[in-house]
């Protein structure tokens, strides 16, 4: 059961680490983008600005969030407490809660050792991977593995207890609510779950549904980038290369990665994942287009704290 | 042991489902041949009470007259063969449905639904497949020698089809290959039933995950009412056939392909029932009916069964009584 429940906890990480690599084959095909395609971005924060706390909510305040306070504390110990805030309107509670149950549900802190027994016990009975189309060999399996298990590390810091099944759906619920009060990371992770609850069949019968909610993603994202939040340039560059809230696009989606990586809350991902994935995406550029693309994320990273002297 | 292979199946479906972006959903299996096929004449049945009613209907426009009849050899005989290349084969049958050969409408896209994108990925993907099996036949102690020759042989013969066609599609003009559903909306325009029935499947079959519908909700919308439409006309038109899709579309247990409708097990029941009742379907389909209506019978209570089953009785008797 333990080794069942270590793999589902890496496998779901392998997820994160899977965006990296995942778009090479689809995206790969694309035409490159071209400076109208790149001027379809979304538009960054006007000048450059003072990035604001993590997850401080929009609306101007001097008054730090009670829940803030409960940030240092296990959060099985403060959960109904941050439940009672955030229903209260504690903006900065309701995104742990969110953030925590998206995250962490299943999460089982793993060794290297037991990840790479994990994979090769799966080589060894004949299953496989296929990411974008593509098998994935053993090594690269483990590699996915390790990165994405040591950026579970940073999001969870090992933390581990909780197993619900509808993480998601409450996930959804505490992250809309922060959104609504303005919390500018909550904003940018919306899209990321606000889908989550879907199967396709229920995507299609509530295509409508679908809609809404992609609109409301869009409108988020942009709310939380005029902020000047950098965890949205994350998610511009998430959406940029699923095609799911912008269409695809390799160059917009380096672009806003890179945008990111220039900013302090590029310490938020594991440096091996974050560089592996800054990798991938250029790889799907020609050097043109790559510097093109490098020239716009500089100029987003002004949005957030980004420091384009920086950059490598 | 074996708890821990189920669960890296499950896994291996969950990744690649989210991750192949698409790619993973399953060409219809019976698309082909539905498509291909055409409903022989018949009279105008009369106006069915469905168990729901989904407007607008499209409007099918009258059949053009002095025409061979779809599906007679008249008309087939006019088409190319089957293993007439593609890019030989699309002029002649764009002539023809352009002139009104329903049968040709329904070919032109049939062949170049191959090209579509969704296609392409399900190529590709068997392609890996049969490079992995043939791969693993070299430490297969199992196959004999011949055994092991014929199936390396048969998986590159697959393959050396896949790439055919995608070097065949490349040939094509890329809006020719845009609007490939486009011939076959017009057959069902026509009246044909079969088309609109094939419509309903193929129109959305691309839209096999989240992500495909979120990326394309504006076109997955208009698809899936049209598709709706289609499919309640073609049953409206007496094509039991579509009763078999309409189960299929609200059953709680289905292939993985992308579905109509959300899962209703009365709904189910209703048009599997009336499907069990009709006569002179393939054999195939009465084994689905009876398995969609053993299952859906779990999810209903004694009532809602007499209920569902009095309704697919009134549509049995208004669509296909008279088969």
């Amino acid at each position: 059961m333990r080794r069942q429940a270590i793999l589902a906890g890496s496998v779901i990480v392998v997820l994160a680490a899977a965006l990296a690599w995942r778009s090479a084959s689809q995206i790969g095909h694309r035409p490159a983008a071209t400076n109208e395609n790149l001027s379809a971005t979304p538009p960054p924060a006007a000048s450059a600005r003072p990035a604001p706390e993590a997850g401080h909510q929009a609306t101007a305040s001097t008054t730090r969030p009670a829940s803030e306070s409960l940030d240092e504390r296990p959060f099985a110990e403060v959960r109904a407490e941050l439940e009672r805030l955030a229903d209260a309107g504690d903006a900065h509670a309701a995104l742990r809660l969110g953030r925590t149950l998206s995250q962490c549900n299943g999460h089982v802190p793993t060794t290297d050792a037991q990840l790479e027994e994990l994979v090769v016990n799966f080589s060894a009975s004949g299953a496989s991977i296929s990411l974008g189309g593509r098998e994935q060999a053993p090594e690269a399996l483990l590699e996915m593995i390790k990165l994405s298990a040591a950026q579970k590390k940073l999001d969870c810091k090992n933390f581990v207890g909780l197993d619900e099944k509808n993480a998601n759906v409450q996930a959804l619920r505490w992250i809309e609510r922060s959104a609504a009060l303005g919390n500018a990371d909550a904003q940018a992770l919306y899209g990321s779950l606000a889908f989550s609850s879907y199967t396709a069949r229920s995507a299609l019968a509530d295509a409508e549904g679908v809609r809404e909610r992609k609109q409301r993603a869009a409108d988020y994202v942009q709310k939380s980038l005029a902020q000047g939040d950098a965890l949205a340039l994350l998610e511009i560059y998430k959406s940029y290369s699923a095609g799911t809230l912008y269409p695809a696009n390799a160059e917009a989606a380096y672009a806003h990665l890179y945008a990111y990586s220039l900013t302090p809350r590029a310490s938020e991902i594991a440096p091996q994942l974050l560089e592996r994935t800054l990798a991938s995406g250029a790889e799907k550029l020609d050097p043109q287009s790559l510097q093109r693309a490098r020239d716009e994320g500089a100029r987003l990273a002004t949005c957030c704290g980004g420091n384009p002297a920086e950059a490598p | 042991m074996k708890s821990l292979r189920l669960w890296l199946l499950l896994s291996t479906a969950l990744v690649a489902a989210l991750f192949a972006f698409g790619g993973f959903g399953r060409r219809h299996e019976a698309s082909s041949e539905q498509t291909l096929r055409t409903d022989p004449p018949r009279s105008e049945p009369a106006p069915v009470v469905t168990a729901e009613s989904i407007a607008p209907s499209p409007a099918p426009t009258p059949a053009a007259p002095a025409r061979a009849e779809p599906g007679s050899a008249a008309s087939l005989q006019q088409l190319p063969r089957w293993d007439v290349p593609l890019d030989q084969a699309v002029p002649r049958l764009r002539e023809l449905a352009d002139a009104g050969n329903v049968d040709a409408q329904l070919e032109l896209t049939n062949r170049l639904h191959v090209c579509t994108a969704f296609a392409q990925r399900q190529a590709e993907q068997a392609d890996e497949r049969d490079r992995k099996s043939t791969a693993g036949d070299e430490d297969d102690r199992r196959l004999t020698e011949s055994s092991r020759a014929i199936r390396v042989k048969n998986a590159q013969r697959r393959i050396d089809m896949n790439g055919a066609a995608r070097t065949a599609c490349e040939k094509l003009p890329a809006d020719l290959k845009a609007s490939w559903l486009d011939s076959l909306e017009r057959a069902a325009q026509s009246g044909n039933a079969a088309a609109m029935r094939s419509y309903a499947i193929l129109a959305i079959e691309q839209y096999d995950s989240v992500n495909a519908i979120v990326a394309d909700v504006d076109n997955a919308i208009a698809g899936r009412d049209k598709a709706r439409a289609y499919l309640l006309e073609a049953l409206r038109r007496g094509d039991a056939e579509s009763l078999a899709e309409l189960a299929d579309a609200y059953s709680e247990q289905t292939s993985g392909k992308p579905q109509l409708f959300a899962a209703d097990p009365a709904q189910s029941y209703v048009y599997a029932y009336a499907g069990s009742l009709t006569r002179g379907l393939p054999p195939i389909r009465y084994n689905n009916f009876e398995w969609i209506l053993s299952e859906s019978a779990k999810s209903l209570d004694a009532h809602q069964l007499a209920d569902a089953q009095a309704r697919g009785r009134r549509i049995y008797e208004q669509c296909c009584s008279q088969r």
